[in-house]
């Protein structure tokens, strides 16, 4: 997953886009649900609130109108004669006359007055004891209420009360008659006024109210039910709200519903607003569905905007990649076009120039090989192969002997020898090959002067071993015989060897320190005209950029030097006696020096 | 005699190295010249050199081919290179054949002597000095293999005893000569040298050569005498001539003899 991310910007964009896009699509929506959702469901409460209050106010306003009725009854005489018999105040009496039997026409006219506003909504009763003596529902059987509980017991306990009851004959668990009970009368017997409204009566008053989907429930303050209206018809509301009373719990709680109880008045009834939830779990369903729906689209957006965006960025990515691998290859005659100014453009300008660059500056290091290589051939060319000249060398020595002409054949093998020694890369010889090179050289310029001179050379057999620069006493041996001895005919060159701080014993050498290293002494010394002031001053410089190309006698010192340090070199005397001394000073050693330590100065040296 | 042979191709190389070299006085004869590896093989069968001189680069069969056949073939066969490449890698290779000796040419007057007097006799020498370390006699042996004289008591004809005691008298005389020691004895020159020649296997001139190095290098194993005193007392007027000849059969030159032995 980490590398399938690494390896693709494209991929990288789609990622941090969708979480982002995810995160906002999915949090807003929640948000979103859950505030609409709640505003919806104050909205709904409040607008529950005031049907329900516009319900009960209905309500209020029947019984405000039996409460008026009854008011009326009981300050009725003719009621009050009739029910309370002989016995009663002046008023009374005033009003029925003289007659003490009243007449039923009389008394029903009096109840029928009074019962005007409300006889429509219930039927009016009159109560003597348990039994009910006048009646305004004609057709109605006559129906007795028990008087030792129930309303007739409450009423008779509460005397000039009204008494909200349900009809305890015929209550059921779907609704019952709703009675209105006041003890007006005290005769014989006591006197009640009924009023009763049916369940039927109730519904037809409310059914209009209530919205169709709601549902509406009355009861007594026991919650025993006087009608269940729409959705409350079943029952179901009702006994929830009963049993989270009966088990001390919010009385909504597991409510599907909405339910509001409202006490009416200080009558102990209660009216039950119900109302369906606000959103069914149809329309939440329907909203996390949309949400999903705007995270689909969020993702395909995003995958979009992200290929359109690495589109955008990577596109100039992989013509520089593109260009990168074709510089790499060699092409250097890659540029790139990008018709942008943003950094992208910047950075194509600057690859240009810099491939530009880079091929100008490859050209140029092509020619400098070639020419350097054309130099090396044209050296190569110039260089015959040695082994053609050792065996030509070799040639001519025996030619020459088989001619009997001795000196060819010396000139030759001699001349062989001194070419192995000079081209050979060794730069450190010993004494001994030296030497053998200088007698080599001698036996030649004795041929080519007719022995015009003699060499001797006196070096004791263990300085033979000491390890000398190479080429170092020929150039002087040369200049003696070239410059020296030019004309003489009793030439005499000799060289000498010594050793100065030399021990044998290692024990003296290396407490001996650094000013007495052990030095070897070499002189040359010839019987000739003595050198020149020119020679002498050349031999004093040791600049290394004064040095030449070949290796004559005045870069011996400076090679001496070179090697070895300022306090080494060489020195020339014109003793009295003429002649030329010449006076190597060398570290004493036995051992080859580490030529790679040396590499540098021998660099300077073929500059 | 040693028989040897000479491989080289060039013809003026291969005579100079045949005419130039005294055979005799290193008791060796060629028995055989060729001018590659092909055809060198070819002849050592039919003449069963035991010391092959001979060049490297040559055409058809080079002398790296020829001295490893010729080695497979012939074991105990002594091989010494001749060659203007100084390079490690002919060497290496030379020795891992077993290539006894390797020359750089153009090598100087004696040294091919020498390196065969060091080859013929060296090891035996060697083995000698080492087990023997310098005892007297042991250099008195030395002496003997390296530059061997028949002993005077195996000698059977009157003449050429008569002729060996001349020299051993003589030695020290520079102007002696086969014809003084004819006179001396009372025979011809011809005579004298085809008696002498018949009876000790090498010549009159050669044999007092050698007898004269012995002496020499009897003499050098005094340190304190020095090498022109040596020479003029076995008969050399020419120092030159006497170190040359020297080297030639000891395989050093007197000096060197002198200080470090062989």
């Amino acid at each position: 997953m980490r590398s399938w991310l690494a390896h693709s910007f494209k991929r990288q964009l789609f990622v941090v886009f969708l979480a982002v896009m995810l995160i906002l699509v999915i949090s807003g929506g929640f948000l979103t649900v859950q505030g609409f959702r709640t505003r919806l469901r104050q909205d709904y409460a409040r607008n529950d609130l005031l049907l329900d209050k516009e319900i009960t106010e209905h309500i209020m306003s029947l019984l405000d109108e039996v409460q008026e009725a009854i008011d009326g009854i009981a300050g009725d005489g003719i009621l009050r004669q009739a029910m309370e018999g002989g016995t009663g105040n002046n008023s009374s009496t005033e009003a029925a006359g003289t007659g003490s039997a009243i007449n039923t026409k009389v008394v029903y006219s009096a109840l029928y007055q009074h019962t005007q506003t409300v006889r429509n909504r219930c039927a009016v009763d009159l109560y003597l004891g348990n039994s009910r003596l006048y009646t305004t529902s004609p057709g109605a059987a006559a129906k007795s209420l028990p008087l030792d509980y129930s309303v007739l017991w409450e009423a008779s306990e509460n005397p000039g009360r009204t008494i909200y009851s349900l009809d305890p004959g015929e209550a059921s668990e779907q609704g019952a008659s709703l009675l209105i009970v006041q003890q007006l009368w005290n005769g014989t017997e006591k006197g009640y006024v009924v009023f009763r409204v049916s369940e039927e009566n109730i519904k037809d008053l409310l059914s209009s109210r209530v919205n169709a989907r709601d549902g509406f429930i009355l009861t007594n303050r026991f919650l025993r039910p006087l009608c269940q209206l729409g959705a409350a018809e079943d029952g179901e509301d009702l006994a929830l709200v009963r049993k989270n009373l009966m088990n001390r719990q919010d009385y909504t709680a597991g409510a599907k519903n909405n339910i509001y109880i409202t006490e009416l008045g200080d009558t102990g009834l209660l009216s039950l607003y119900i109302t369906p939830p606000v959103l069914d779990s149809f329309a939440v369903n329907v909203e996390y569905r949309i949400i999903f729906l705007l995270a689909i689209i969020g993702v395909i957006l995003c995958s979009l905007v992200a290929s359109r965006m690495s589109a955008w960025a990577s596109k100039p990515i992989a013509i520089f990649t593109q260009a990168m691998q074709d510089v790499r290859n060699g092409d250097l005659d890659t540029r790139i076009t990008l018709h942008r100014e943003d950094e992208f453009g910047q950075l194509a300008s600057g690859f240009n120039d810099m491939t530009s660059r880079l091929k100008e500056y490859m050209e140029e290091q092509v020619l400098t090989e070639r020419k350097l290589n054309e130099t090396r051939i044209a050296m190569m060319q110039a260089q015959l192969n040695p082994h053609f000249l050792y065996n030509t060398l070799d040639t001519i020595k025996w030619v020459a002997k088989s001619r009997q002409v001795p000196e060819v054949a010396t000139l030759s093998s001699r001349l062989a020898s001194i070419l192995r020694s000079s081209i050979s890369r060794q730069e450190f010889v010993l004494l001994e090959q030296e030497l053998k090179l200088v007698e080599n050289y001698c036996d030649i310029q004795k041929i080519r002067f007719d022995d015009s001179f003699d060499l001797s050379i006196d070096v004791s057999d263990e300085l033979l071993k000491c390890v000398v620069p190479k080429l170092i006493l020929q150039p002087i041996v040369e200049n003696s015989i070239i410059h020296g001895l030019e004309g003489q005919d009793n030439g005499h060159i000799e060289i000498k060897a010594f050793a100065e701080n030399f021990s044998e014993s290692e024990d003296t050498a290396d407490t001996a320190g650094e000013s007495n290293q052990p030095i070897l002494h070499i002189t040359v010394t010839d019987n000739g005209c003595g050198i020149s002031d020119e020679m002498l001053r050349l031999l004093e410089d040791t600049d290394p950029e004064s040095l030449t190309g070949h290796l004559g006698l005045a870069n011996v010192g400076t090679i001496i030097k070179l090697y070895h340090g300022a306090d080494y070199g060489i020195h020339a005397e014109r003793p009295a006696e003429g002649g030329t001394i010449m006076h190597l000073i060398l570290p004493y050693t036995t051992e080859l020096p580490d030529t790679a330590a040396l590499y540098g100065t021998a660099n300077t040296l073929q500059s | 005699m040693i028989p040897v042979m000479i491989v080289d191709d060039e013809k003026f190389v291969r005579r100079g190295i045949i005419e130039d070299t005294d055979w005799a006085l290193i008791d060796c004869e060629v028995v055989a010249e060729a001018s590659n590896g092909a055809e060198a093989l070819e002849l050592a069968r039919q003449t069963k050199p035991l010391l092959v001189i001979s060049d490297i680069n040559m055409p058809k069969v080079n002398g790296l081919q020829l001295a490893e056949k010729l080695l497979a073939e012939y074991p105990e066969t002594k091989v010494i290179f001749l060659s203007a490449y100084d390079e490690f890698e002919y060497a290496r290779q030379a020795v891992r054949i077993g290539v006894s000796d390797y020359l750089l040419k153009p090598y100087d007057d004696g040294e091919l002597e020498a390196s065969v007097q060091r080859l013929l006799h060296g090891i035996s020498l060697n083995a000698a000095h080492g087990a023997g370390a310098n005892a007297a006699p042991s250099a008195g042996n030395r002496i003997d293999e390296l530059i061997p004289l028949k002993p005077k008591g195996t000698i059977r004809n009157r003449y050429v005893l008569n002729a060996v005691e001349y020299i051993e008298s003589h030695y020290q005389d520079s102007d002696i000569s086969v014809g003084r020691i004819a006179g001396t004895i009372g025979l011809s020159e011809g005579h004298l040298s085809r008696l002498f020649k018949t009876e000790m296997d090498t010549g009159l001139n050669t044999y007092l050569t050698r007898y004269r190095i012995r002496q020499a290098m009897r003499e050098l194993n005094d340190v304190q005498i020095k090498v022109y005193e040596v020479a003029e007392s076995v008969g050399y007027q020419d120092i030159a001539y006497f170190s040359n000849t020297f080297k030639k059969l000891v395989g050093v030159t007197p000096s060197d003899y002198q200080i470090r032995g062989i």
